[in-house]
């Protein structure tokens, strides 16, 4: 392959995906202590010193928390549950865009043009805000489930836009009406025709499904939603404190950032977020220009960013991309 | 076009008033779950209400004080209005600030990284707003936080940080808010101008332009950039949105007492409070307020952009076209 045909998204971002694998796989066994060990008082240099330790404090390369919980090990420890949580969202997010998308592009009855006003008007509600709203009244005590239903509500539509628009390419493809004329049935088209052509833009959806569900749980987590719950514990007079037992990357960003003037570990947490969602932009980005190269007239890189706003205008952004085509 | 604009400003009261109730209602009956799980919060609640009113009873109780410009008061005797009141108008005032830096200067990297070689924008801009999306707003909120404490602590501690951390103020306040909202638009912007203007430059109208004599840079500004302008304006309308969205999280970080704060105090225990303390958890008039004000925000962003769209590309304001982009 020549130097100028190599996939440098996919190169960097697969590099990268394979340090965060390794992370969460290996993550527990690296961490210097067990994250839910308290240490309510350390020795250092003689002084007698208690939580929350600063960072760079011997034995808390990224400080503590308030029970002398070690937040490097707690960050550690943190990436499999969100990553597993993460990955459960965005599949149920395609499942559902997969099968909206398709039923709205295949369809010119009731059920498509009901795809379709599903498809518009869940892309004008923001996800965070649905998922506040939807996790609120679903409420804690469901589990990982009340972030599955409030981050698939309605996060799946922007995925559904995609597979509309390239069901629609394909429907209007002479093989398709070739398989109509020869009596094929609908199910025999979506079996043979549709879906086999759907089906190579998974790996790419899936990846941009994984990088946007990771922002919208740390944006959530960052607000105080995150796996596992927390009990609140009365610290000063009606002053309560949040403690939670399970180490997740969400977690981490909703406790550690209390103190402003002590901002390395929410920083190191953000960062690990940053990595993760970058690594699946690029994956996802590399896929997309890999299927370019296969499918000439695919979707470019234009079209993905504005797919993500422009599809809130409905019919107007239809007629500006046909205008465009046209002149 | 005059009936597009009737018709659509006729509609924004229309929706709003579907929002509020709507928000009204979801309040209220999860607002009776959670105090059916916590009893300090029923303790509060029957104070005013001996027992749950149901749904049609609340909205009887509630829908003549609103048609009257009534919100009602908060638990502690607060009136809503005035919150709102506040709250809009710190919101506001980020957004205005925060979008008249980014969509100047997302036009203007957008314009620059334009190209008429290649099929793509330059790699410097592509190589941004990989960077720039994939970082969530609370992440560079927080950079920016660790950059002043780094200030300081090289400084020895003497003095402040350059710009305060937290707190709201038409002043110096603005600085780290407005930045950590900035980015995310600011690349969207300058992203998608690139690529439309990278598409526009390589038509055939641009090349007689220029053999009649035009400079690059005069048909790019002049010609080609006026033609992209209408999709450009629907891409800064939801920008907005996004910077809406992220508003949330920023509030939530800088202590900023906007819309975003309010809303996440509305649906979310914080973390270090005690959740049935809080006057706007879950107050049902207060969370048809917040909520309405987002959605008014939205609406209005939709309509100025479906009007612009229609000023910029005289193709849209075409008989038959009159319809188009009631969404």
């Amino acid at each position: 392959m020549s130097k100028s045909r190599r996939n440098w998204p996919l190169i960097l971002g697969g590099g990268m995906l394979v340090v965060i694998l390794c992370l969460a796989i290996a993550g527990p066994t690296l961490a210097p202590r067990d994250p839910r060990e308290h240490n309510m008082v350390i020795q250092v240099e003689g002084k007698w010193l208690i939580p929350p330790y600063p960072a760079f404090t011997p034995g808390f390369p990224l400080g503590s928390d308030t029970l002398g919980r070690d937040l490097l090990s707690w960050l550690l420890w943190s990436v499999r549950p969100t990553m597993v949580l993460v990955l459960i969202v965005a599949a149920a997010r395609l499942f559902l865009g997969l099968l909206i998308g398709v039923g709205a592009g295949w369809s010119d009855r009731l059920v498509g043009r009901f795809c379709d006003g599903l498809i518009t008007a869940t892309l004008a509600v923001p996800t965070l805000i649905a998922a506040l709203i939807v996790i609120t009244a679903v409420g804690f005590h469901v589990g990982v489930w009340a972030f599955v239903i409030g981050m698939a509500i309605t996060g799946w539509a922007e995925t559904a836009q995609l597979v509309r628009e390239q069901t629609r390419t394909i429907r209007a493809q002479d093989a398709v009406e070739a398989a109509v004329a020869l009596g094929a049935s609908g199910g025999q088209i979506l079996l043979l025709h549709i879906l086999p052509q759907v089906m190579p833009m998974l790996w790419m959806l899936l990846a941009f499904e994984i990088s946007h569900t990771l922002v919208t749980t740390a944006g959530l987590g960052f607000l105080g939603y995150y796996l596992g719950g927390a009990v609140f514990t009365e610290v000063d007079d009606f002053v309560f404190q949040r403690i939670s037992e399970m180490p997740e990357l969400g977690q981490m960003l909703a406790t550690v950032w209390m103190v402003l003037d002590e901002p390395w570990a929410m920083v190191a947490a953000g960062t690990l977020v940053f990595i993760i969602v970058l690594a699946f932009n690029l994956i996802g980005e590399g896929l997309q220009q890999r299927l370019t190269r296969q499918h000439s007239g695919a979707r470019s890189l234009y079209t993905r960013v504005a797919g993500d706003v422009l599809p809130w205008f409905g019919d107007l952004a239809e007629t500006l991309r046909t205008l465009a085509k046209r002149r | 076009m005059t009936r597009f604009l009737v018709l659509r400003f006729v509609m924004i009261p229309i929706a709003l008033l579907v929002t509020v109730l709507l928000a009204y209602g979801y309040a209220h009956v999860v607002q009776w779950d959670y105090a059916r799980r916590y009893p300090q919060l029923h303790r509060q609640l029957t104070v005013t209400h001996p027992r749950p009113l149901s749904l049609v009873a609340a909205y009887r109780d509630y829908l003549p004080k609103l048609l009257h410009g009534n919100l009602g008061t908060l638990r502690n005797g607060e009136s809503i209005v005035v919150v709102l009141r506040r709250a809009t108008g710190a919101s506001l005032g980020l957004l205005v600030v925060a979008l008249s830096i980014s969509i100047p200067l997302g036009l203007i990297l957008g314009i620059a990284a334009a190209r008429w070689t290649r099929s793509r924008p330059a790699r410097w801009l592509m190589l941004l707003a990989t960077v720039g999306l994939a970082m969530p707003s609370f992440y560079v909120g927080s950079l920016l936080i660790l950059f002043s404490v780094s200030y300081v602590l090289i400084r020895g501690g003497s003095g402040g940080a350059p710009f305060p951390l937290a707190g709201f103020g038409w002043d110096r306040h603005l600085v780290l808010p407005t930045l950590a909202l900035t980015l995310r638009p600011t690349v969207q912007i300058a992203q998608v101008t690139a690529s439309l203007l990278t598409g526009e430059l390589r038509k055939q109208y641009v090349f007689a332009a220029r053999s009649f004599g035009h400079s690059w840079r005069a048909v790019k500004q002049r010609l080609a950039l006026r033609n992209v302008l209408a999709p450009v304006v629907l891409t800064i309308a939801g920008s907005l949105r996004m910077v809406v969205t992220d508003l949330i999280l920023v509030e939530w970080l800088f202590f900023w007492p906007g819309l975003g704060r309010f809303m996440a105090l509305a649906l979310i225990p914080a973390a270090r409070t005690n959740m049935a303390n809080s006057p706007y958890l879950l107050e049902p008039p207060f969370v048809a307020a917040i909520l309405g004000a987002v959605t008014a925000i939205f609406l209005l962003a939709d309509f100025s952009a479906s009007t612009l769209v229609r000023l910029c590309d005289p193709r849209l304001r075409a008989p038959g076209r009159e319809e188009v982009g009631d969404v």
